[in-house]
């Protein structure tokens, strides 16, 4: 029950885009036509679940050490050898799959989304089990949001918009009103 | 080859430097880190200590080390724990108690579930001639709320809203108030405070699992006083808001039930001689009673009901307990069990559902058939110790002979005769774990 | 006078905030009060600055197929300095911007003036380019905080300005920091345009 609300709260409570903040930079790059988005969403529920289990792992090995505070180097380093890998592998193996995701693929070492939850992940002392679940909501939050999100955006496109909001000033306004309505989810857990 | 080589030789390079000048950095920073952790904790003593209305310190002198600190401390536990309650909040080790002109103040580290995670603060409360009351409390890490919503938690005009709760606030219970937004008198809040509720709402609005999580933590620490002498008092079970109105109880309905589940589960045949035939022949078996109606309330808030009945035959005791295991959502689940020791080997004999109305018709409603209650029947002493647990596994048919293997572990299984309601299940089985720590309370079982 | 124009480039003429629109998540989450903005567009500075020396000063040792992740390693490593200092020096500080700290790791600003400027370019351009793009960050990010927090709580920098008779609580909630920064862009834009506006009917005047 408690990995349930877990995953609620991750997914909608504390959207990662909406009231985490992580990951903005891919979110107002990408969100520009649906399809774009859904093969980006996809691609970071992979990679975030993926590298939230490698780096809570390796979190254990360097507290072993006695070696947390190189955490961060360690992670992002990880995280970017990690979407090599992952790109290398669909590469061989899924060639379809690839060709969906293989372009978002080296724009997610970047996303703070990744390295946000991994730290996140350690920081609130969850276990294994909590942490998978953790990611996993946070990148389907992502995706949700984000794909919520290019919709809205290319119905915009064909508004007629005063000349100063033009592009980003009136995604973001958008992307506000968007949190606004998540934060209904609030009460939730 | 030669390339790359060379190219792996740089890399390797930059990653040691950088090691290295991390590790220097934080061989020369470390003795700070820690030092600013005392000193955040020394701090927020002394913050505490001071009177929330005049704002001088209560007490002549405050600790200012590592050692004077020390000296002050009242109960320590090597776990790191002096009390858990039983909303999972806590009271950390080592408390401090100060003594100055017959006030004694106590400082305990305290903490709450908050949204993301723990939620800690230190709070003081001052006795005195025999009265206690809620001093200040400072928050030391809400690192993990929502900024801007509840780590408000930390701003001083939430946190006043904490300060100078009396006695009998604190015995009813802290409580935050839900009502979102609404302007609150400030002479009001005194009265409030009086009754245990702290109004946050027009100060930090949406964000009530946050100021809950600090009134768990006083009531944990409350609790823990409680416990240990310092107030003796009689805690009020906190409510959760609006208290909902007891029903009437059919008292007819209690007996035929309690008239069933006197049936041996295997032979068939009544465990007693002399069957209560009217509510007046209940009385006198009357085993235990508590004027509240709960005589037991365990960790996941199942509760075993005032009163139990306990018949003796030849060597046989038979307990009956009116028991009732929280769903979640939709209230409880209310039950007759029956017990039955002899030999001094207890085992459950019976259980029927009184209760089960605001179950999912078709599904969690499904408890109330026999075919489903026969699961819980006649489970033994080990599976009783061990604690019920109700089977996830969807839909598979379990073979009969398994079941009772299964209760001997404690594992009573559900899925195949009762799909998709394992919370109405599951607060069967917490509520005969509520009525087994009962008995064990009780002695009844050791 | 090329240092100069390095440094006032990214302050003003390419802001990363308000003209490039880099290093978004930062800017939206730390700008609840104009003291956390401070902080960290001050730790971002240091950490730009710091890997912008280093990174021209390897410039010319660094293989070209590894050096992005050696940018890594030594973006990290600054970050982490910058991390323990600030949990060591300023414990409020670092315990109320987070997880932000680390995450300055892959705010885009500072690898971009990696790539873009401090690995083509020698040492004193570079901290002048760090120090324009640095401050420019900084400058923004306190501007948004100003105005959440002004709006939001009615103080600045935690001095009361009006107090409690005008809030709107809103602004320091997650959906403010977008409201706040969507409505900036759009009145730099409106400037923006009207420059360009003036500098067109200059040029049709000649």
């Amino acid at each position: 029950m408690n990995l349930v609300l877990l995953f609620i709260s991750a997914a909608l409570i504390n959207n990662v885009l909406l009231s985490r903040f992580l990951g903005e930079c891919p979110f107002l790059g990408i969100s520009k036509s649906k399809d774009s988005a859904i093969g980006m969403g996809l691609a970071v529920i992979f990679v975030i679940t993926l590298s939230g289990a490698i780096t809570w792992f390796l979190n254990e090995l360097l507290v072993f050490l006695g070696l947390e505070y190189l955490q961060t180097i360690v992670f992002i380093l990880i995280i970017a050898v990690l979407v090599q890998f992952v790109e290398l592998f669909l590469k061989k193996t899924s060639p379809s799959l690839y060709e969906a995701l293989g372009i978002y693929l080296p724009l997610i070492t970047t996303n703070c989304a990744i390295l946000g939850m991994s730290l996140l992940n350690i920081r609130e002392n969850y276990n294994f089990i909590e942490a998978l679940i953790n990611s996993f909501g946070s990148g389907c939050g992502f995706a949700l949001a984000l794909i919520i999100f290019s919709a809205i955006r290319e119905k915009m496109q064909l508004n007629d918009v005063p000349k100063a909001f033009e592009g980003t000033a009136l995604a973001l306004v958008t992307v506000g009103l968007l949190s606004l309505a998540f934060m209904g989810f609030s009460g939730l857990v | 080859m030669k390339q790359h080589l060379k190219t792996g030789l740089i890399l390797a390079v930059f990653m040691l430097a950088s090691g290295l000048l991390v590790s220097i950095v934080y061989n020369l920073v470390s003795p700070y880190l820690e030092e600013g952790d005392i000193a955040n904790t020394l701090k927020a003593i002394e913050e505490v200590l001071k009177d929330p209305t005049s704002g001088s310190l209560i007490i002549s002198n405050v600790p200012k080390d590592k050692k004077t600190l020390d000296e002050a401390i009242w109960k320590e536990n090597p776990d790191g724990i002096l009390y858990t309650s039983s909303k999972g909040a806590k009271v950390y080790s080592p408390s401090y108690m100060f003594k100055e002109d017959g006030k004694e103040i106590y400082v305990l580290t305290v903490s709450g579930l908050g949204f993301g995670g723990e939620v800690k603060s230190i709070i003081s409360l001052i006795k005195e001639s025999n009265e206690l009351k809620l001093n200040k409390i400072e928050l030391l890490d809400y690192s993990q709320e929502t900024p801007g919503l509840g780590s408000k938690i930390g701003e001083e005009n939430v946190k006043s809203r904490f300060f100078n709760i009396p006695q009998t606030g604190l015995t009813s219970g802290i409580r935050v108030d839900k009502d979102a937004r609404v302007n609150i008198p400030t002479e009001a809040l005194d009265s409030y405070k009086e009754q245990g509720i702290v109004k946050t709402s027009d100060v930090m609005t949406g964000a009530t699992i946050t100021a809950r999580a600090v009134a768990d933590s006083i009531n944990a620490a409350v609790e823990f006083l409680n416990q240990e002498g310092v107030l003796k008092a009689e805690l009020k079970e906190v409510l959760p808001e609006p208290i909902e109105p007891q029903e009437e109880v059919d008292w007819n309905v209690i007996l035929q039930a309690i008239i069933r589940i006197l049936i041996d589960s295997k032979t068939g045949e009544y465990l007693v001689s002399n069957i209560p035939t009217n509510v007046r022949d209940l009385e006198s078996s009357i085993w235990k009673e508590n004027p509240d109606g709960v005589l037991y309330t365990s960790s996941k808030g199942a509760k075993v009901y005032s009163p139990s009945y306990k018949f003796t035959e030849d060597s046989k005791e038979i307990y009956i307990l009116n028991i009732a295991g929280s769903r979640g959502f939709g209230g409880e689940v209310k039950s007759l069990v029956s017990f039955v020791k002899e030999n001094d080997a207890l085992k459950l004999n019976k259980i029927e559902v009184l209760d089960y109305s605001q179950e999912t018709p078709g599904l969690g409603s499904k408890i109330g058939e026999e075919k489903v209650k026969e699961r819980f029947y006649s489970i033994p002493l080990p599976g009783l110790i061990s604690g019920i647990k109700v089977d996830k596994d969807a839909g598979v048919s379990v073979p009969a002979e398994a079941l009772d293997s299964y209760k001997e572990q404690g594992i009573v299984k559900t899925s195949d005769v009762m799909t998709g309601a394992t919370i109405t299940a599951r607060a069967v089985a917490d509520s005969i774990n509520a009525a087994v720590e009962f008995l064990k309370q009780e002695g009844v079982i050791y | 006078m090329a240092d100069i124009k390095n440094f006032t480039n990214g302050l003003i003429k390419n802001n990363p905030t308000f003209v490039q629109v880099l290093g978004i998540c930062p800017t939206l989450a730390t700008t609840t009060s104009a003291k956390n903005a401070l902080g960290m567009g001050l730790a971002t500075l240091f950490a730009l600055l710091l890997s912008n020396i280093v990174i021209s000063l390897i410039r010319k040792i660094v293989p070209e197929n590894v050096r992005i992740p050696i940018y890594i390693v030594v973006i990290a490593s600054f970050v982490t300095v910058i991390d323990l200092l600030m949990h060591g020096f300023l414990p409020e500080l670092w315990e109320s911007l987070g997880i932000f700290i680390p995450l300055i790791v892959v705010n885009c600003i500072i690898m971009g003036r990696a790539e873009a400027f401090a690995s083509k370019n020698g040492v004193v351009d570079s901290i002048f380019d760090a120090l324009g793009n640095g401050l420019g960050f900084t400058g923004a990010l306190f501007l948004v905080g100003s105005v959440r927090e002004l709006i939001g709580n009615g103080s600045i920098l935690g001095i009361n300005v009006w107090g409690n008779t005008f809030k709107i609580p809103l602004l320091i909630l997650a959906p403010g920091a977008f409201l706040t920064l969507g409505m900036l862009l759009a009145m730099f834009n409106t400037i923006g345009n009207a420059k360009k506006n003036q500098k067109k009917k200059a040029g049709a005047k000649k």
